[in-house]
This record gives structure tokens, sequence and C-alpha cells, in this order.
């Protein structure tokens, strides 16, 4: 058991590492890492049928400014685990799917937060020292070994235990703790938004934020519509904004041959 | 390499250096952090390119770490763009200073991080991620391997692809496109064209992903209030707008991210404990 949970760490950490590094990190999903733990544990059926239903559940989820509100990928690693090598069940399996996302993600998030909260010296390396290998020695330390590692760690406690730990901390957390974590999930999500908000701010075209909003919420469109309809406001704002500007410039030109006219006339 | 074809206009080095440079983008959320967002990560995408073009001038080199080092955070695919058109900016300044003001580089970088990460984080996440994982769930339920190959090929390349493909064009436009852009003016429109864009999107991410429900009746004698219900009736997902706004606020008032995270996370506990949630 220890030993598979290992093995299991093992190719979590290896998927995501390698999709990172060759720049496809959005093809950390449940669909390509379930299957990987299966085809590893020697069942790569039941991994494609966990995928294949985690990908369903958590399709709706997205990384925004660096901030989630779930962790698709640990719930995909430690439900295919719990799928093979208990007799949970694949059902039950992806039942428990949803809380080890929140579960892990806090975990990860928070952890993550103190890593970098002491990291102010990585700039001195760089800005004091002029040392720039030693800079980049850092780095790839930080993305094999720190970065996600706290994950890591939750993926393998979670495995470890096997699924009696997960249903027994799930069901002696008291109710408040668990509507409390969930509750802090989706509004901590707004922390991504806040921060893209304000790179973007600007009062003259602060409306739009609100009109993406009630497109989303109020009309039910989907972000694909919205992001059709999008493209085509920016572009007749685009438009109208070169026409002004040219009007402007054009304003400018007329009212200044006047002055100087003012002054040749003597 | 396969993109010099887009660009003839390119030299064989320069093709060289930015299929390099386009290799080092991995690095970007890998070093994200609260502070600086994924500016470390971007120092080591562009060091090896600083070291080369101002080695021969220690000050500017240290002032171009500096102004790379602050804020920046987008949407890795698309911040491909970017990240082609900071190099050929600093190119340009490393070779002349007086052709590039240093305040042009950071201004690009920050008014560009914005809008780009509103478009690209809705369109990998939300319409790219839904449309592969579409074509291949079905395929992957039924027990076919083929599923989550496809699946991490096809959309593999799309994010490669345009990674690659934006830094190239980026490159191409700074050292082309972005003198004469500026001189017409038409720059300040087509930033705050994009930021109209990142605005609506942004704003339709906010309703589908920031939520906060109340579970939480108050009992007024005989009849009760249904918190929820009402704030619901006042505007579907004000609570999801009043946390954005609220947060935007706080990071102005430049109090910590850090801060706010655990202030959030133990008034929803607080919350929970008191069965409001």
């Amino acid at each position: 058991m220890i030993f598979d949970a290992l093995l299991a760490t093992f190719v979590y950490w290896l998927v995501y590492q390698t999709c990172y590094l060759f720049r496809m990190q959005y093809n950390v999903e449940p669909i390509v890492l379930a299957p990987a733990i299966g085809l590893a544990l020697g069942d790569l059926q039941t991994g494609l049928i966990v995928g294949a239903a985690l990908e369903a559940i958590f399709l709706g989820t997205m990384v925004v400014g660096g901030q989630r509100p779930s962790n698709p990928a640990i719930a995909a690693v430690v439900c295919t685990f719990l799928a093979i090598k208990t007799n949970l069940g694949i059902e039950a399996a992806v039942a428990i799917a949803y809380p080890v996302s929140v579960l892990g993600n806090n975990m990860g998030q928070y952890v993550r937060v103190f890593t970098f909260a002491v990291l102010p010296w990585m700039h001195d390396i760089v800005l004091k020292h002029d040392d720039i290998k030693k800079y980049r020695l850092v780095s790839y330390i930080f993305m094999f070994f720190v970065s996600f590692s706290a994950q890591y760690v939750a993926a393998f406690i979670f495995m470890a235990l096997g699924e009696a730990a997960v249903t027994t901390i799930s069901s002696n957390i008291p109710a408040w703790l668990i509507n409390g974590f969930g509750a802090s999930g989706r509004a901590l999500a707004a922390m991504g938004m806040a921060i893209t908000l304000n790179m973007l701010w600007d009062k003259e075209i602060l409306g739009f934020y609100f009109i993406g909003f009630i497109l989303f919420k109020a009309l039910g469109l989907s972000l694909i519509q919205i992001a059709v309809l999008s493209v085509g406001v920016a572009m007749v704002y685009l438009f109208i904004d070169i026409k002004l500007n040219e009007a402007k410039k054009a304003a400018v030109v007329v009212a200044a041959p006047a002055q100087e006219g003012d002054d040749f006339d003597l | 390499m396969i993109w010099k074809k887009f660009f003839p206009e390119l030299t064989a080095e320069e093709d060289k250096n930015l299929t390099k440079l386009a290799n080092r983008e991995y690095m970007w959320s890998l070093l994200w952090e609260n502070m600086t967002g994924q500016a470390k990560g971007l120092v080591f995408t562009l060091s090896e390119f600083i070291e080369e073009m101002y080695k021969d001038d220690p000050e500017e080199k240290h002032a171009a770490y500096e102004r790379q080092f602050k804020y920046f955070n987008t949407n890795p695919n698309l911040g491909g763009f970017i990240v082609g058109l900071v190099y050929a900016m600093e190119l340009k300044r490393s070779k002349d200073k007086e052709s590039m003001p240093a305040e042009l580089i950071s201004d690009i970088r920050i008014s560009l991080c914005g809008p780009f990460a509103g478009v690209g984080d809705a369109l990998f996440q939300s319409v790219l991620k839904v449309v592969f994982a579409g074509l291949t769930m079905t395929m992957t339920a039924n027990g076919n391997p083929l599923g989550p190959v496809l699946f991490f090929v096809l959309f593999g390349l799309v994010q490669r692809g345009t990674m690659d493909y934006l830094t190239y064009l980026g490159y191409s436009a700074g050292t082309s496109v972005i003198d004469k852009l500026f001189e017409s003016g038409i720059m300040a429109s087509a930033t705050k064209a994009i930021s109209v864009l990142g605005l609506l999107m942004t704003g339709a991410m906010t309703a589908s992903v920031v939520g906060f429900g109340f579970n939480w009746v108050i009992p007024l004698g005989d009849a009760s209030l249904n918190v929820q219900q009402t704030l619901d009736s006042i505007f579907p997902g004000l609570m999801a707008l009043v946390l954005t706004f609220g947060i935007s606020y706080l990071l102005k008032k430049n109090i910590k991210v850090t801060t706010i995270v655990w202030s959030v996370l133990g008034l929803c506990i607080l919350m929970g404990f008191l069965g409001m949630v």
C-alpha cells in the first residue's frame, strides 16, 4: 500500500512537471492524470473511467490569476488510487472527489503562500550579487521540489491513509468547518479576479466589467458566446476610438495655423 | 524553426534566439507568488538574453533586471506576445538608449498583461479545454486509451503553438510595427480596446467562478428571513461583486495578499461556526 502510494505520487509529480516543462500546463487535468495513475498501478480501464467522470465534474474549474477554487488534479490521483487499490468501488471513489479536491487545494495554496513569503532574497541574488547562474539554479530547485510540493505530500497522505481515513476525516470534521472551508474556496476565487481587475482598472471603460457579469449571470450566456460578443464590441470600440483620435488631431491642425497666421500678419 | 515561415524577414540568428526564448517560457507559473505574480519566471525567461545584450553595461543590466522584477501576471499562452515584444524592446534599448525609453518597456509590460490575462484565461480554460475534453471524453469513458492521448497531444500542441507563434509575432511587432503604432496613436486605442475585451471577460469570469451562498435563516417571530433569497431578489450574484470589489479595494490600499487570504478564510470558518453559510 505504501509502495503503491509512493509510486502514484511519483507519477503525479512526473506528469505535472512534464506538462509544465513542455509548456502544456492546462493539460494537467483528470482526463490525463487518472489514466496515467491507472497505467502505473496496472489498471488502465479504471483510470480511464474515473478520468472521464472527474473531467466532467471539474470541467468548469479555472485557475484565475494564480488562484483556484479547487484542485481537480489531486482528486484525480487520489480517487483513481482508491478505486483501484481499495474495495471502495469506482462510484464511491468519484463521490469523494470534491472534498478531496477542496481539502488538497487548501493545503497546497496556503503552503505555497508561505514558501514564497520567505523568498524576497531571490531578487537579491540578481540585483545585489549579480549571480544569474545561482538564480537559475534556485529556480530549478523550486520548479522540481518546492513549488507544488504541498499537493504531492497531501496526495501521498490521502493515499497512504486510505479510503477509511478520508472517510473518517470527512465524517469527523464538524459540519461547520466543512461549510466554512467550502464557502472560502469560492470566495477566494475573488482574489484572482480582483488582481486582474486592478490591472485593468480604468474608470472610462469599467462599465464593461458589469456588462460581462450580467451577460453570464442574468442572461445565462456561456463564456464562449460572451467571448465572441466581446471581440465584436472591442473591435467596434477600437475603430470608434481611432476615428475620435483622428478627429481630435484634425481639430488641432485646423486650430494651430490660425494662431500662427496672426504672428505672420505684420 | 517552423514559425519562420510566417515571418520571412527574420534572420537565422533571430529565429534561433526566438525559439530559445519561447522554450524558456515554462517557469512563470512555477515561480508564481503573490507579491509580483509571474515576474520571477519572466526574469528566468529573459535572463540569458539580458546578460548577453547588456554585457558591457552593468548599470543598464541592473536597471533591466529591476524593471523585469516588477509585478507581472498574465495568461502564459497569450503572454508569449508580451515576452517577444519586451525582448525586442530591450534589444533595441541595449543598442541605442535614446531610441527606447525605459518607461515605455515597463508601460507595455504592465498594460498588456491584464487584458491578456482576462482574455487568455477564459479562452484556454473555458473555451478550448471544454472543446478538446468534449471531443475525447466519450472515448475515454468507453475505456479507449486513445481519448486521453488525443486530449494531451491536441490541446498540448494548441497551447505550445499559441505561445511560440505569439512570441515570434510579439518580436516582429516590437522590431517593425511598434514605432509606427505609437506615432500614429493607434497603440493607445488598441490597448484600450483589448482592455474592453479583458473587462468583459473578467466580468463574465467573476460571475462564473466567484460565489458566496448564505445558508442563513433569521427567525422573525412567526415569519423568517432567508438571507440568500433576499439577496438574490435584489441582484443575483451580489456577493460575488461585493467580494471582488472589496478585495480590489484592499489591494489598492497595499494590504498584503496573504493577509487578505487568511482573513477571508478565518471569516468564512467563523461564519460556518455561527451557522451562517
